[in-house]
């Protein structure tokens, strides 16, 4: 032994305090934790494994659990992600609706080219997933998902890219300069795939725009919004292989079809399907498609005549979206006929978009209360989504002995909320806009199982008072202009274990304290709230996680 | 020490092949990384069942969230830091105030533990110092690491005050780490 290996004692107090030395004295004791006591790293694979097959409250084929669920990480984004999300694109050349990117909230995308050279530098690894998928019988680009939250439920459809590829793409990114005589106010091409580059505090994100009958095209998002690139050496040609593969996967996967002639691309086995511009006279061809239980037809106006979903009612089902404001009271009278639907969406967009990002809603005259009543016959509804109708209370309760448990309401500004206590077995309820008064709050308060409560813009107006009286409700959200001054009386709401606030405006300092009577709390998310505001809260409410992070 | 006496150096799994394209992350990559994180999290102050826990919930976001950076080094960084906001959310779900660490800190001195090896010259190291110690030295952490007896307890018996044998501890930390810094320098 030698004496430079022996441990020599040092003062207690010659070690620098500073990060370094503490970091690594507990990185020591960790070790001579392990060492004594002989506790090694388990291997945690089969509890992972099973943890991520047993189930998380949804059911695996059921859509309105997914745009539930979708809903609910929304809301775990409030005013993080969704509220400041990036709108990258205007309105597309072909008119498809503008589309978000999704956000994570510790991650800023480059702010220009330099910035995305510099990250393309610090990986290896690119992830591709298709985004638009062009139709040669359509001669258009069909926009896939309907929200980026979607992808956060769905099968894994992002292929790595190969090494090689990779160095290829980092190359011609390296040698690229922005392109000339674009970024103004005009329409922006299509993208047909994203690139996702995910780093830990850091994402880029390049856009790719391959087949359909134009050149390709590559570009990057940034802040302000997408930016085109000159790169002559973008191996477009070799990603093609891989952009088609994935394109191929997930038409497969979500069943997208596109015309008449779309459906060869979907195997029979689907059990879910979204039309694009499909015409009604292709109807006979999901009598190929016995597994079908979800349809979304939103893409499809021609599917929106009375005949055509009359037809429907041979199939199994099970969840159907479609655009109210497509429909006539003869449709409505067929959708009725369909009595094998558990849920029924009758709103044009995702309803996250709906409710969260304020997407305008299109006026649905048809849907009235002469609709309402058309439903009445579908006797295992559970999910029901109205946007834009001119129903009432009347139409609502005349859906009273259906087993709804899951209502939304989006802009059915005829709704009063006076009949609400008709639905018993409504466990959550979303509304946006509305004019719900005293009435409507008492009746909430009055639903037996109601759990979960949203209230967006002008529904947040509401008197809160008697939901406090609730005791059912373990969820509220409000965003909008709600009275604030109500909020102390939710001391008596002895089940509620999450708040989630977006005011308007934001709370100063004055307001906190109206929150801290609420001891009852487990959750707690208040949109604009400022650190210091976040420190206090949790000091005045110790048993509650007051949310600024994703967990 | 004699050998017999030493738990297994290497208990973990080794690293196993990297993913496959197309899927990403599965059990190779938790088996790859399982060993870091959760020492990672006792680094940060969790015990070993908050370890367990947190280190499996870890994973479970992982394979839970689209689009994560498969390059080693990123997954890492990505790793941890997703371990490090779950311990902090335990620990203010607790109302406990975990020890200020600097993360970068933290980060740095993991780096160096585990290198290239997933940390087994480090612990090796540290077993070649710790045989170096000096009986009395390596008694009482045994009775402090391994027997879990009360600092109190372990002042009495050596006739010690308690800020006396914490002094004593640090020291003992202190010249541990130097040990086992000078052994891993090239």
């Amino acid at each position: 032994m030698t004496t430079h290996d022996e441990p020599a004692l040092t003062p207690a107090g010659a070690d620098p305090d500073d990060a370094r030395s503490r970091a690594e004295l507990a990185v020591l004791e960790q070790a001579l934790h392990e060492h004594f006591t002989a506790r090694t790293p388990p291997d945690l694979w089969p509890a992972v494994a099973a943890q991520l097959a047993a189930p998380r409250g949804l059911h695996p084929s059921s859509n309105s659990t997914r745009l539930r669920s979708l809903l609910g990480a929304a809301l775990m984004l409030f005013g993080l992600a969704v509220v400041t999300t990036l709108l990258l694109w205007r309105p597309g050349a072909d008119g498809n609706a503008p589309a978000s990117v999704p956000q994570d909230p510790s991650a800023t995308l480059p702010s220009d080219l330099a910035a995305l050279q510099a990250e393309l530098v610090a990986t290896n690894e690119i992830q591709v997933q298709t985004r638009a998928v062009w139709s040669p019988e359509l001669r258009r680009w069909a926009t896939l998902p309907r929200h980026d939250l979607d992808a956060l439920f769905q099968s894994p459809l992002h292929p790595a890219l190969d090494a090689d590829l990779v160095a290829r793409i980092r190359a011609a990114i390296a040698d690229a300069k922005p392109a000339p005589g674009v970024g103004g106010d005009g329409p922006l091409p299509t993208w047909s795939h994203h690139l996702h580059l995910f780093l830990p505090h850091k994402r880029a994100l390049l856009l790719v725009r391959i087949g359909g009958d134009a050149p390709p095209l590559v570009g990057f998002a940034s802040p302000a919004g997408p930016v085109l690139l000159q790169a002559p050496s973008f191996p477009f040609a070799e990603f093609e292989l891989v952009a088609t593969r994935t394109t191929e996967a997930t038409v497969v996967a979500q069943g997208i079809v596109l015309g008449s002639g779309g459906f060869a691309a979907v195997p029979t086995t689907a059990t879910r399907m979204r039309l694009f511009d499909v015409p009604s006279t292709a109807i006979g061809e999901l009598a190929r498609y016995p597994s079908l239980r979800q349809l979304d037809l939103t893409a499809a106006p021609a599917w929106h005549d009375a005949a055509t979903l009359r037809a429907l009612a041979s199939s199994s089902l099970e969840a159907l979206t479609v655009a109210p404001h497509r429909l006539d009271s003869a449709a409505f009278g067929a959708l009725g006929q369909l009595h094998t639907l558990q849920e029924l969406f009758l709103v044009e967009q995702h309803p996250v978009l709906h409710v969260m990002e304020r997407h305008a809603t299109t006026p649905a005259p048809s849907l009235d209360d002469a609709a309402l009543r058309a439903l009445g016959d579908l006797v295992a509804l559970r999910e029901l989504s109205l946007a834009g109708g001119r129903c009432t209370d009347a139409g609502l309760q005349a859906l009273a002995a259906l087993p709804i448990e899951l209502l939304m309401l989006v802009d059915c500004d005829a709704v009063r909320g006076e009949t609400l206590a008709a639905l018993p077995h409504v466990r959550e309820l979303t509304v946006r806009g509305g004019h719900l008064g005293q009435a409507a709050a008492q009746q909430l308060a009055n639903l037996p199982k109601l759990q979960k409560l949203y209230l967006f813009e002008a529904a947040a107006r509401m008197p809160l008072a008697p939901l406090a009286t609730s005791r059912s409700l373990t969820s509220l959200t409000i965003a909008g202009p709600f009275a604030r001054s109500e909020l102390p009386q939710f001391v008596a709401a002895t089940a509620l274990r999450q708040l989630f606030l977006q005011p308007t405006p934001s709370f100063a300092d004055d307001d906190l304290p109206l929150l801290h009577g609420l001891r009852q709390l487990t959750h707690l998310w208040l949109a604009g709230a400022t650190p210091a505001q976040r420190v206090a809260l949790r000091s005045a409410l110790p048993n509650c996680q007051v949310g600024d992070e994703l967990w | 020490m004699p050998d017999v006496d030493r738990p297994p150096q290497n208990p973990t799994p080794p690293p196993a092949p990297p993913p496959a394209s197309g899927a990403p992350f599965g059990a190779a990559t938790v088996r790859a990384h399982q060993a870091a994180i959760w020492r990672y999290l006792r680094v940060l102050g969790a015990n070993d069942d908050e370890a367990d826990d947190l280190a499996q919930e870890t994973f479970v976001v992982l394979l839970r969230t689209p689009f994560v950076a498969v390059a080693d080094g990123a997954l890492r960084a990505w790793l941890r830091t997703t371990a490090r906001n779950l311990f902090l959310s335990h620990c203010r779900r607790r109302r406990r105030t975990p020890v200020e660490l600097d993360a970068a800190a933290v980060d740095a001195a993991c780096d160096a533990c585990e290198r290239d090896d997933d940390g087994a010259g480090h612990r090796e190291a540290l077993a070649r110092c710790l045989e170096t110690l000096p009986a009395r030295h390596h008694e009482l952490l045994d009775g402090v690491l391994h027997e879990d007896l009360p600092l109190t307890t372990l002042a009495a018996q050596r006739g010690l005050g308690l800020e006396a044998l914490r002094s004593l501890l640090r020291r003992i930390k202190l010249a541990l780490r130097d040990c086992v810094q000078r052994r891993l320098r090239p």
